[in-house]
């Protein structure tokens, strides 16, 4: 079983992504912040984490890097509810286009985006 | 128009476009969690007619979820509407406590990005001023912006507002110690642009990391 760990400062919005997703045959966990989302790392494994761009205290992108140490393996999607020019450049070029979504997030896609980045092996290849 | 002037409303445009953008943030975030409800419910609805039983529960959970984002959505469009508002006129007689209780939930979002809270002292006074409302709040922002880099280990900043000599003000407390706040480049050219325009002085006891906005009860005129 895929295991997913979402990390979203709307505690709502990734409690209920995360049941969707768990409805789907996945396993998902979710953190509301930085502290949460690497303790849950040093815990478990996780095949993929799925950021918010900005997290209380840290960026998404560092916090992606921090996770990374921890699980090298581990795979990563972004997604913003800004859409402004200068957020989406960075987490494009950091996630690449392909792993990078905007809020609200449909399910569909973002499953979709689970399996293509666990098919694309590193994403940053 | 003189550059001083140019220069002022290129910074209060500035102000308001982050502040607008913040706001749509918000409730981008509350529409996103109502759509994943509402999806929630479809998921639900599609395995019952698969045979899994409705748990009224969880359906009553779903449902609260909605209305508490709802609600939240109006307030911040409540919001938004006061804050546009606010630059209708260049001078009028406004509550300091209201404009300040106006701007917290505006800058809160950006100092929780740094781990600060931004609370309200309960005792804070209202005190009638006449000022230029929408630049009082731009230097508001800037001031709580400056802070939440600044915040001790508490993390969290006190607002106060009270009445002064020569008409009210507003001090932010709970700051690391502000060896120098020249250092700091605080206030820096534009915060100092707006001080002189709204007629305001800016204090600091930095032994103590906290800084005062004094403003005249009177602004006659703005230029």
């Amino acid at each position: 079983m895929m295991r997913i760990l979402l990390v979203d400062d709307e505690n709502e919005l990734v409690s209920t992504l995360s049941e969707r997703l768990q409805m789907r045959g996945f396993e998902a966990d979710w953190a509301t912040d930085a502290e949460d989302a690497l303790s849950a790392v040093i815990k478990r494994k996780y095949d993929v984490a799925v950021l918010d761009v900005k997290i209380p205290r840290i960026s998404g992108l560092n916090l992606k890097r921090r996770m990374e140490k921890l699980q090298p393996k581990m795979k990563f999607i972004f997604m913003t509810g800004h859409g402004s020019e200068k957020d989406f450049r960075m987490g494009v070029a950091e996630a690449g286009e392909a792993f990078y979504l905007v809020k609200p997030v449909k399910i569909d896609t973002l499953i979709e985006k689970i399996h293509n980045v666990l098919k694309t092996g590193d994403m940053e290849e | 128009m003189t550059e001083d002037q140019g220069n002022l409303w290129k910074g209060n445009l500035q102000f308001f476009g982050k502040a607008t953008a913040s706001i749509s943030h918000e409730i981008k975030n509350t529409l996103a969690i109502i759509a994943e409800s509402a999806g929630l419910l479809e998921d639900l609805i599609l395995m019952s007619e698969k045979g899994m039983e409705l748990k009224s529960g969880q359906l009553q959970e779903i449902s609260q979820r909605i209305q508490r984002q709802s609600v939240r959505a109006d307030l911040i469009v409540k919001r938004l509407n006061a804050f546009s508002h606010s630059s209708d006129e260049l001078l009028r007689s406004i509550d300091l406590l209201e404009l300040v209780q106006m701007v917290l939930p505006l800058a809160q979002r950006f100092s929780l990005l740094r781990g600060v809270t931004l609370e309200m002292i309960p005792d804070s006074k209202n005190v009638s001023i006449t000022t230029d409302p929408f630049s009082l709040e731009n230097l508001l922002w800037r001031s709580l912006d400056f802070a939440a880099a600044r915040a001790d280990s508490n993390k969290s900043l006190l607002i106060n507002v009270d009445e002064d000599a020569n008409g009210g003000r507003i001090e932010i407390s709970g700051m690391k110690n502000l060896s120098s706040l020249s250092e700091a480049n605080f206030p820096g050219r534009e915060e100092r642009m707006l001080i002189g325009h709204l007629k305001a002085s800016f204090l600091s006891e930095e032994q103590m990391g906290r800084i005062f906005i004094c403003l005249p009860r009177e602004l006659d005129r703005v230029s």
